[in-house]
C-alpha cells in the first residue's frame, strides 16, 4: 500500500522514526511531500495533475527541493493520503471563543453574550472556509484523511520566552473544556459534511484545553509547537487506524 | 372661458407625462422631501423585510446608519447576516407593524412587558418577539432572557442617538397575546410554539390603529429627541398568506391600502413625518410587473435599486454618492442572488415555501 504524508512542518514530524514505522506497517510504502506552512498554503495541483509549489515564490521553489525528493508530486499513485497540519483558521476561531460567551453557559466578564448556536456557526464557517481553500488547492477524494496541527504545548501558558497571551487567555478560561469540545465537534462535523476523513490529534498528547503535553515537543526550550518522533508515530498510527472512506 | 385648474401644471402632475410616457426607472420628482436627511444624521431603521434593503442601501451610500448591535468582530459575514447583525439598526428582526415597534420601545423603557416572551420547539427556546434572529434558538429560556436584556439595552442606546427613524410599514395582520396585548412577528407554530395555555389570536390592524401606534412611537422618540424625524415607507410586496379568510389578493390589497392611507394621514397631520414612495415605485403600472420577481411579490434588485436611487436623488443630489455598483451590490447581496438578500419569516406562513426553517425573501 502506498501512503503519502502531505502537509506542512507538522507533517514533517511524521517522518521521524521511519524504521519503527516500517516495522509496524511492513506493507506500507511511505512517501512524504511537504513545505513550510506559508509555502504549503500556496502549493496547488496544476494542470498537469501534479502538486507543486507556487512557481512565483522563490522560497517555495527552493524549499520544495530541499524538503522533498521531487519539486512536485503526482498524487495519483497513492492508496492513502494523510494531509497533516491543518489549522482550520484556528487563530480567528480562538479569538472568537475568547470574545464571545454562549449565554446558555451564563455570563463571562468581558465577553459578549451570544447564542451557542451563533458561536458554533461562526467557528464552523471559519473551519469550512479553511477546508474550502485547501480543497481548491488539493481536491479531496476518498483517499484523504486530514489531521490538525497539534495544539501548542502548555509552555505557552507559562512565563518565559514561549508565552502566548492570546492562547493562554483562552486556555485558562473556566469554560475552556466546553469550548474545546465545541471547537473539535465543529472540526469533525466540517470534515463529515464534505466526506473528508478526519483523525484528531492523539488524545494522550493533549494536556489541557487547547494545549499539548510538552513531553512531546521536539525542542521544548525553543519551540512550543513542533512535536517529536513519539508524537509523529502516534499521529501516524491514528491516521492508519482511520478506516479509508472508500478503497480505490 | 376660464382656465381649468388642471391647465398648465408641472409635467409631474399628469399621468401621461409623468408615468405613461416615461420608463419605469425614469420617474422624476416623485419624492420631494419635507426635511433633509444628510449623510451625517444618525438614521435608525426598522420595519418589515423591505426595510432590510433600505438599511443596506443607506449604509452603502455612506449615510450614518445607526448600528446599535454590530456583529462581533471576527464573526464571518454570512453568519452575521444569518443572525440578523447589520440588517437593521439593532437585532430586532422584522417589525411588521408599528404596534410591534411601539411595544419594543416601551419595553426598553420598562413600561411594557410582553406576555409569553419565550416560545419553544424541539427542546430549543426562542425569543417570541424576534424568533428568527437566532435561527435554531437557544438552549434555555434563561439564555433567551439574558439575550433579550442585552438587546433592549442596545435598542435604547441606539434609538437615543437617532435623528431620523426610517420605518417600513409591512403588514396589518398580526398575532397577539390577548392578556398583555403583545404582538408577535410570527404566528404560533411557524417557527416555535407558544406556551401551553397562552391565548394568542389573530388581529387585523385598521387604519386608525396604525395611525395611533405610529403616533405613540413618535411620542416615545420625541421624549428622547424632540427634533427626531420619521420617514415612513410601505413595503411593496403583497401578503404571502392571509389568515383572515379572504382571498389573499383581496386581503393584501386591503392591507396595503390601510398602510398607505395611514401613512398619508400621518404625513398630513405632522410636519415631522414624511412618506417615501417605495410602494408606488415598485407597483408602478409602467413597470408592468417587472419590478417583481417571478413569484409576483418579491421586488427585483432592479426595482429596489430604482427605489433607492430616487431616495438618493432627492436627499443628496449634489453630493458625491457611493458608486452605483456598490449600492446595487449592497441591495441585493454580493453575488446578486436576490434569494440571499433578505431574511423574511413571513415566507413561512406559506407551508409550500417554508422549507428548512429559514425563509428568505424580499418583502413584507
Amino acid at each position: 500500500m502506498r501512503v503519502l504524508i502531505l502537509g506542512n512542518s507538522h507533517a514533517a514530524t511524521l517522518r521521524l522514526g521511519p524504521d519503527a514505522m516500517a516495522a509496524a506497517w511492513p506493507e506500507v510504502r511511505l512517501s512524504f511531500w511537504g513545505l513550510p506552512g506559508a509555502a504549503f498554503a500556496k502549493a496547488r495541483i496544476g494542470a498537469d495533475g501534479r502538486l507543486a509549489p507556487d512557481p512565483a515564490d522563490a522560497v517555495s521553489l527552493r524549499k520544495a527541493t530541499t524538503w522533498n525528493e521531487t519539486e512536485s508530486i503526482d498524487l495519483a499513485p497513492f492508496d492513502r493520503i494523510f494531509l497533516v497540519g491543518l489549522r482550520y483558521n484556528f487563530r480567528p476561531a480562538l479569538q472568537l471563543m475568547r470574545r464571545l460567551q454562549p449565554l446558555e453557559w451564563g455570563r463571562r466578564k468581558g465577553a459578549l453574550g451570544v447564542s451557542e448556536a451563533m458561536l458554533r456557526a461562526s467557528i464552523r464557517s471559519l473551519i469550512d472556509a479553511s477546508l474550502a481553500d485547501q480543497a481548491a488547492r488539493t481536491p479531496f477524494d476518498a483517499r484523504f484523511v486530514a489531521m490538525p496541527a497539534p495544539y501548542p504545548a502548555t509552555t505557552v501558558a507559562r512565563d518565559g520566552p514561549l508565552y502566548e497571551p492570546v492562547t493562554t487567555a483562552l486556555a485558562t478560561l473556566s469554560e475552556a473544556p466546553q469550548l474545546m469540545q465545541m471547537y473539535e465537534a465543529e472540526v469533525r462535523a466540517a470534515h463529515d459534511a464534505i466526506g473528508l476523513g478526519f483523525a484528531p490529534q492523539p488524545p494522550h498528547s493533549v494536556a489541557a484545553p487547547f494545549l499539548s503535553d510538552p513531553r512531546f515537543l521536539a525542542q521544548a526550550d525553543r519551540d512550543a509547537r513542533h512535536m517529536n518522533g513519539d508524537y509523529g508515530r502516534a499521529a501516524f498510527a491514528a491516521l492508519m487506524a482511520h478506516p479509508p472512506l472508500q478503497r480505490r | 372661458m376660464a382656465a381649468s385648474p388642471y391647465d398648465g401644471l408641472d409635467a409631474r402632475a399628469y399621468w401621461r407625462t409623468a408615468v405613461a410616457s416615461r420608463g419605469p426607472g425614469r420617474l422624476r420628482d416623485l419624492y420631494q422631501p419635507r426635511f433633509a436627511i444628510t449623510r451625517t444624521m444618525p438614521i435608525f431603521t426598522a420595519g418589515s423585510c423591505f426595510a432590510q434593503h433600505v438599511h443596506r442601501a443607506l449604509k452603502a451610500a455612506g449615510y450614518a446608519v445607526v448600528e446599535a448591535e454590530p456583529a462581533p468582530e471576527g464573526v464571518p459575514e454570512e453568519v452575521a447576516a444569518r443572525f440578523f447583525y447589520g440588517t437593521f439598526s439593532a437585532r430586532y428582526g422584522n417589525i411588521y407593524n408599528p404596534r410591534q415597534f411601539r411595544q419594543l420601545l416601551q419595553e426598553t423603557g420598562g413600561t411594557f412587558t410582553p406576555g409569553h416572551p419565550v416560545w419553544s420547539r424541539d427542546g430549543r427556546f426562542y425569543d417570541a418577539l424576534r424568533p428568527n434572529v437566532d435561527p435554531g434558538g437557544y438552549g434555555s429560556a434563561d439564555a433567551v432572557a439574558l439575550a433579550r436584556g442585552d438587546h433592549l439595552r442596545a435598542v435604547a442606546g441606539g434609538i437615543a442617538r437617532a435623528e431620523v427613524l426610517v420605518f417600513t410599514l409591512g403588514l396589518t395582520e398580526t398575532w397577539a397575546d390577548r392578556a398583555s396585548g403583545a404582538v408577535y412577528p410570527t404566528a404560533p407554530g411557524v417557527i416555535a410554539d407558544a406556551p401551553e395555555g397562552a391565548d394568542i389570536g389573530f388581529v387585523s390592524l385598521g387604519h386608525d390603529e396604525i395611525v395611533t401606534e405610529v403616533r405613540l412611537c413618535l411620542a416615545h422618540l420625541r421624549a428622547l429627541n424632540p427634533g427626531i424625524k420619521l420617514l415612513l415607507t410601505v413595503a411593496p410586496g403583497p401578503l404571502v398568506a392571509t389568515a383572515g379568510g379572504q382571498h389573499v389578493l383581496v386581503a393584501s390589497t386591503a392591507g396595503k391600502a390601510i398602510l398607505r392611507a395611514a401613512a398619508e394621514t400621518l404625513v398630513r397631520s405632522d410636519d415631522g413625518i414624511d412618506y417615501f414612495p417605495s410602494y408606488e415605485i415598485i407597483t408602478n403600472p409602467a413597470a408592468k410587473g417587472t419590478f417583481f420577481a417571478q413569484n409576483l411579490r418579491h421586488p427585483t434588485p432592479k426595482g429596489v435599486s430604482v427605489v433607492m436611487k430616487q431616495f438618493m436623488a432627492a436627499h443628496a443630489p449634489s453630493e458625491p454618492s457611493a458608486p452605483e455598483t456598490a449600492v446595487h451590490a449592497a441591495l441585493i447581496g454580493s453575488d446578486f442572488d436576490d434569494d440571499d438578500a433578505v431574511i423574511c419569516e413571513e415566507m413561512m406562513n406559506d407551508p409550500g415555501l417554508a422549507t428548512g426553517g429559514l425563509a428568505k425573501d424580499g418583502l413584507g
